[in-house]
């Protein structure tokens, strides 16, 4: 099997289990849909089916255990219980492990997949319902099988070898699977069947049409039938793709169906049609209708028809699959794209042609237009991040004995693709920390008059050009009071220094800083607050913490919606450019020599009566040229402090493409990367939070 | 699988009509015995009537041996009936095999099949 399969049932497959946890959770709480029962039911049957047909047979063989459980589920024999998911959970992550296995050829682990199966096979009942027989057969197809879009109708010609009893199959069982499969039809053919005294009464001589309508695919019908592969002949044929409209009416005539069957050939179809008159050549051989009425009465009929089949065609493409790094490649050439449209608008405007000019202006606006096109193929909704965390959430308030509820706002919200995948480590981080710092144990929680289960909520939600995410517990609160006295501990800040309820609550993002009493497995061990700090700010992301003892904590993370490109302020210091994020730049102010030389050395300014410390980066940057007489202070927010950072001139607006630094340069600390400028040139991009982060460290050790 | 019978019994004022009784399973592991049954009572009747109340599991053997006894009786001239064929039991297994259709095999020219109709 080529690898390409292989890797279109793992994609397959990933989503699968994504979905299949989702399901489960959902199963959890309402313990008897069964709807969802249905959907777990067929999501492990497709994994199963799949994973055979691709030689993944550690995973259909593993699959097939938790699958046998579900269908006594969902045939009403067993109920669900939280001893169950647990288990499917747990299996389900098996099945996960052995794809990810199947890349490193990593070792699975069996004893751990025997005890799973173990714990499943202790729920089925005493007796065994899965025994194949004649007695019991489900009337008519499943509540889960209403009719959706992605059911695909099958032909399937089913004829089993006349030995088929003596190998132990017994047909109709199988026919019993199909029937789980969908909405089906079972004819059975008996015309096969000889005379009494020519039967050989151990022999099976029907064979089956079955109409299937399913939406679990063809792998899943052929999985049906895999025991019996060499012992029968098996046909399976898409007569009918699910599109809505043709099941109104207009199905294949007749005769078509016994051909595609072949139980017609063909020629003598068309030796038993030439003896019939079309009803048109009928109609006007009686004279009822004008031939020419017929004639456009046909007309409609084929363009109905051709109407249909484009409506159809176009149906069947609505959605492709690419794998992201072709969209990766795409974003990377709009970037350039970008870049080089920049250039172009710098040339024209200074040849003043105005064809010249008009051209650019065009390309200027396609450019915008494909840039921001290219870069929402790319954003997804942050939901499937949020249904992993409350699978996080469940299991780690199982282990640390909490009740938990996770509450989530804003699923759809729609973020770039790599911002989500980088998202995820420190935001799984933050939850922990809402889990094991934040809720109390529900004792506790009782004693103080709250309810005993507590609640994590998180949000999503656009705000400009970023989204807020904010993950809120209604746990104990941040203690001041234990931050400031470990941060002195620590040496982080002197004991009688004054800090602000937002300095001290930002001291927990210090390195190496946790106030947990015992480490436990979740957290405690000082490393995290401050990961997750740097984590977010390569991101160009800003966090925000805001607690009130006794009510809760809420933390707030800010992320720019896409990495790719960002608006930025493009300053000059000497004859190098360098950009800044223009999310973090509040304003723009002048510095003369005669402020410098009123603050006596110190890099503070006056602005509009207020202090604002600045950094020259003309001196950090060690450029030699002599400063203008006038400078421009560029004042930002970061981590609502106001700094301003000193540049000789603010050139403008620009359209940043960011580029990353080679690998030579990547532990550079106060650059993020770089861009290419209209000219050619190249500008760096500054990392404001890290270029203050190291002056402050520098200060505090002088 | 032990109290498996098959009883051959003559109506009053019938002479020419055999009823055979089946009880018990109608399945794979008897086929054989019910198929020379059937074949013993067609040889010395005109009229076959095989009751299929007391049979408490079919399977598509035993569904199959209908067919042919049906088969056998038209191509021979003789009458085939089967009755007993309300059970739940007899439903089931039709419907789970498949059988029930609208219209007979190409030789059921009397339109006696007992599939059409009927089970649904």
């Amino acid at each position: 099997m080529s690898d390409q399969h292989r890797q279109a049932f793992k994609e397959e497959a990933y989503e699968l289990l994504a979905e299949l946890e989702t399901s489960l959770l959902e199963l959890e709480e309402a313990p008897d849909d069964m709807e969802v029962i249905g959907r777990v039911f067929r999501a492990m049957h497709t994994i199963k089916g799949s994973g055979a047909m691709f030689g993944f047979d550690d995973i259909a063989a593993f699959t097939h255990e938790v699958e046998t459980v579900f269908d006594q589920v969902r045939n009403g024999k067993i109920a669900v219980t939280k001893n169950l998911i647990n288990l499917t959970l747990a299996a389900r992550d098996r099945i996960k492990a052995m794809l990810d296995a199947s890349d490193g050829g990593g070792v699975a682990d069996e004893a751990y997949d025997a005890e799973i199966i173990a714990g499943l096979k202790k729920l089925l009942p005493e007796t065994d319902g899965g025994k194949s027989g004649t007695a019991s057969v489900p009337e008519s197809p499943l509540p889960a099988t209403d009719l959706s879009q992605d059911d695909v109708t099958y032909r399937i010609r089913f004829t089993p070898v006349s030995d088929i009893f003596l190998n132990g199959t017994n047909p109709v069982s199988l026919l019993n699977e199909l029937r789980q499969l969908g909405n089906c039809r079972i004819v059975a053919q008996t015309c096969a069947i000889p005379k009494l005294a020519d039967l050989e009464p151990e022999s099976c001589y029907v064979y089956w049409d079955i109409i299937l309508t399913t939406s679990v695919g063809k792998n899943a019908i052929m999985d049906v039938f895999i025991f019996v592969e060499d012992d029968c002949d098996l046909k399976i044929d898409v007569i009918d793709d699910g599109g809505r409209l043709d099941t109104e009416a207009n199905y294949k005539k007749l005769g078509e169906i016994l051909v595609e069957r072949g139980d017609l050939t063909s020629s003598s179809m068309g030796a038993i049609l030439s003896q019939q008159k079309r009803f048109g050549e009928i109609a006007i051989e009686s004279g009822l209708v004008e031939p020419d009425k017929v004639q456009s009465a046909l007309v409609e009929q084929q363009h109905v028809k051709e109407i249909r089949q484009e409506r159809q065609t176009q149906d069947s493409v609505s959605s492709i699959r690419v794998p992201s790094d072709k969209l990766d490649i795409l974003v990377n050439l709009v970037g350039e794209l970008v870049t080089v449209q920049a250039r172009l608008s710098e040339t024209s405007a200074g040849r003043k042609d105005p064809e010249l000019l008009s051209i650019a202006e065009e390309v200027e606006r396609l450019t915008t237009e494909l840039r921001d096109n290219a870069l929402n193929i790319r954003m997804l909704p942050i939901g499937t991040t949020f249904s992993k965390f409350k699978r996080l959430v469940r299991d780690l308030s199982l282990e640390l004995g909490k009740e938990i509820e996770m509450t989530t706002d804003g699923a759809e919200t729609e973020l770039d693709k790599t911002v989500i995948e980088r998202l995820n480590d420190p935001l799984v981080h933050l939850i922990r920390n809402s889990i094991d710092h934040g809720i109390e144990s529900p004792d506790v929680r009782e004693s103080t008059g709250k309810p005993r289960q507590g609640t994590v909520h998180l949000s999503a939600v656009h705000s400009g050009d970023s989204v807020l995410i904010t993950i809120n517990d209604d746990g104990a609160g941040l203690n001041k009071e234990a931050i400031r006295a470990k941060a002195v501990e620590k040496g982080l800040v002197t004991a009688t220094a004054e800090l602000s309820e937002k300095e001290i609550f930002s001291l927990i993002f210090a390195p190496g800083f946790s106030t947990a009493q015992k480490v436990t497995s979740v957290s405690g061990r000082g490393v995290g607050m401050d990961v997750v700090k740097q984590a977010i700010e390569l991101l160009r992301g800003s966090i925000n913490i805001n607690s009130q003892p006794g009510v809760g904590t809420t933390i707030t993370v800010r992320i720019p919606l896409t990495l790719a490109i960002i608006e930025s302020l493009l300053v000059k210091i000497g004859s190098d450019c360098f950009v800044m994020p223009l999310s973090l730049v509040e304003e723009c102010v002048e510095l003369t020599n005669a402020d410098v030389q009123k603050a006596h050395g110190r890099h503070i300014a006056n602005v509009r009566g207020q202090i604002v410390p600045y950094i020259p980066l003309r001196e950090r940057f060690r450029i030699k040229e002599n400063a203008p007489s006038i400078e421009q202070i560029v004042i930002t927010q970061v981590n609502n402090q106001r700094v301003g950072f000193v540049v000789d001139h603010v050139i403008g607006e620009h359209q940043t493409v960011i580029k990353s630094l080679g690998r030579a340069y990547r532990d550079v600390k106060g650059l993020s990367g770089a861009t290419i400028l209209g000219d050619g040139s190249v500008a760096l991009i500054l990392d404001i939070p890290q270029l203050l982060h190291s002056v402050e460290m520098e200060e505090r050790a002088a | 699988m032990a109290d498996f019978t098959i009883k051959r019994s003559k109506p009053k004022g019938a002479s020419k009509t055999r009823v055979l009784s089946v009880s018990g399973e109608m399945t794979i592991q008897h086929a054989n015995e019910i198929k020379s049954a059937l074949l013993a009572a067609f040889a010395e009747a005109e009229h076959l009537s095989l009751d299929l109340g007391k049979v408490t599991e079919f399977d598509l053997a035993g569904m199959q041996l209908i067919c042919s006894a049906h088969r056998a009786a038209y191509t021979t001239k003789k009458e085939f009936t089967v009755t007993g064929t309300g059970s739940e039991v007899f439903k089931a297994a039709a419907l789970a095999a498949g059988l029930p259709r609208h219209i007979g095999c190409a030789e059921d020219v009397n339109k006696t099949c007992i599939w059409v109709g009927g089970v649904e």
